[in-house]
């Protein structure tokens, strides 16, 4: 269990297992159950919903939550907050990234670096960031920065392990080559660990980015003008639960758009990985 | 969306147990430059803030912080927010644990559900669950049931999924040993299934608990009338950030207290577990 501490996701697992089944197994039953099980599921919510066994105020039939997000899609609030979202988990992940980027490198190239500030980092980490986001909105007000510095905050750590593990576990042959063919420390870095450290990188960006998301969420629910949580957050206080879900679906998309462009670009860049 | 700030937790957590076990084999390097750094880094922080380089009240000093502290834990209301915050968590960890750990037995067992369900599982994973906090507070009001139910349903997928590998994660042969003999499904799933399956549940219920903390809290940012969540908000909004520090310490030491009677748990249960 040598990877354990790397920020490895446990959802590429099931993918993996999915994704087997689907080579072998006979792929009509891998297809009919789940739709099976969505409309079973999406057919007893309408039911409930419309037969008034439940409220429909409290529990919006899928059709309406459909049309909702159909009515808000002519809107123009719903794109400036979808917009304002997702700068601000962008924002927040190029920051985080770096930071932890950087940082990784750092505690990853030197001995003192490592003694000195990882200790420290790893016990920063014991503290549950979302619930910084009262403190950073009194301190960079209700605008986006607030929300995208605890994107940020969320988002660094993983990246930082990665690169530090990612650095640590180089073979140790090939560096030894490198210095004995007389290469400086940035030509070893260049050339050698900074390459051979990318899978890494690359496997704690897919969690970053989704980290970053849910701070700017977490955040906007805290305290903001505009952005797809507040309109969330607004629109079940008014009762209107059915615009919720629709927001609440926009933003799964939004996350899962995310997500998929940073796969897009593991794939591009680290082409060399094994899957 | 899929781990919260949880992983973080996780690794940081397996992180510091190494470096403690380096530190126990005698490298004395560890305790003592970690420990400038730090002094180092409060001592800055402590002159920015009193030297008015940064206004006090955005950035109060370390010093100011703990004399809050002392403060807080006088007053009974701060214990008594302390005590709803922890209850939500923990009835909300208990509940999604073990709604995870019976789905997750049945798709493991039953290949129709196992077809069913694994897609949904993971398209669940991707979504960010912790956007419906604010549903959640529309339909079980502003009381502890709300925070409950965010934190049962952030922690629910993690478990689930470890349950899900954990129980499938039985060799092959060990399973043909187990035919070979006629064991029929249920001793099968008790005697092989059951237990390989258990450390991965266990490590599962780490994250878990961690994530439970987060639920509670952000479902008490949203709306809330007690908690810590409820406290920190306030007293920053107040401009009381010392006291919204002092409130965050104690947030993280009742995160540690969980995650170190989890880890307890998973020490005594899952006993012949390997260390890495």
């Amino acid at each position: 269990m040598t990877g354990r501490s790397l920020a490895r996701e446990r959802r590429s697992e099931a993918v993996e297992v999915l994704r087997a089944r689907l080579r072998e197994s006979d792929r009509v039953a891998v297809v009919f159950w789940p739709v099976v099980l969505v409309l079973l599921i999406l057919g007893t919510w309408q039911w409930l919903s419309k037969s008034g066994i439940v409220d429909e105020v409290l529990l919006p039939a899928p059709t309406d939550v459909v049309d909702s997000l159909r009515r808000l899609g002519n809107t123009y609030f719903f794109w400036d907050a979808a917009w304002v979202t997702t700068q601000e988990a962008l924002i927040g992940f190029v920051l985080g990234v770096f930071v932890g980027w950087a940082l990784g490198t750092l505690i990853g190239m030197s001995r003192i670096a490592y003694r000195a500030f990882y200790p420290i980092i790893v016990a920063t980490q014991l503290v549950p960031h979302t619930a910084f986001a009262p403190i950073f909105i009194t301190w960079f007000g209700f605008g986006i920065a607030s929300k995208y510095t605890l994107a940020a905050a969320i988002c660094f750590f993983p990246v930082l392990i990665n690169v530090v593990h990612g650095l640590e576990t180089v073979n140790r042959d090939a560096r030894a080559l490198m210095r004995s063919l007389g290469a400086s420390r940035w030509e070893e870095y260049r050339k050698l660990l900074f390459p051979a450290s990318l899978p890494a990188i690359f496997a704690a960006l897919k969690i970053a980015i989704t980290f970053a998301l849910v701070g700017a969420v977490v955040a906007e629910f805290v305290g903001a003008d505009e952005g797809m949580a507040v309109l969330i957050k607004t629109f079940n206080f008014q009762l209107l639960v059915a615009e919720g879900f629709a927001v609440i679906l926009a933003l799964s998309v939004l996350g899962l758009v995310l997500y998929g462009v940073t796969v897009l670009l593991e794939a591009r860049i680290v082409f060399w990985r094994q899957h | 969306m899929t781990q919260e700030a949880a992983p973080s937790y996780e690794l940081a957590a397996d992180e510091g147990v190494r470096l403690v076990e380096r530190l126990r084999h005698g490298k004395l390097g560890l305790v003592l430059l970690p420990a400038v750094t730090l002094a180092v880094a409060v001592g800055v922080w402590q002159w920015v803030s009193k030297s008015g380089l940064v206004n006090e009240i955005i950035l109060p000093a370390p010093t100011d912080i703990a004399s809050e502290l002392v403060d807080l834990v006088q007053q009974s209301s701060f214990w008594h927010a302390t005590w709803v915050t922890a209850q939500e968590a923990v009835i909300g960890f208990v509940a999604g644990v073990l709604t995870a750990w019976v789905l997750g037995t049945l798709i493991a067992m039953f290949r129709i559900f196992s077809l069913a369900f694994y897609p949904l599982i993971i398209a669940f994973q991707i979504s960010p669950r912790i956007a419906l906090a604010p549903v959640f507070l529309t339909w079980f009001g502003f009381g502890m049931s709300s925070k409950i139910v965010m934190a049962a349903t952030i922690c629910f997928f993690p478990v689930l999924v470890n349950v899900v590998l954990g129980l499938e994660g039985a060799s092959a042969d060990s399973r043909a040993l187990m035919r070979s003999f006629g064991a029929s499904k249920w001793e099968t799933y008790r005697k092989l299934l059951l237990p390989t399956s258990l450390p991965a549940t266990f490590a599962s219920l780490k994250v878990a608990i961690a994530l439970a903390m987060i639920g509670a809290v952000v479902a008490e940012f949203v709306g809330a009338s007690e908690g810590l969540g409820v406290l920190i908000r306030q007293l920053s909004f107040q401009l009381e950030i010392a006291a919204s520090f002092a409130v965050l310490i104690v947030l993280s030491l009742l995160g540690l207290v969980f995650y170190g009677a989890t880890s307890l748990l998973e020490a005594k249960v899952v006993y012949w577990r390997g260390r890495t």
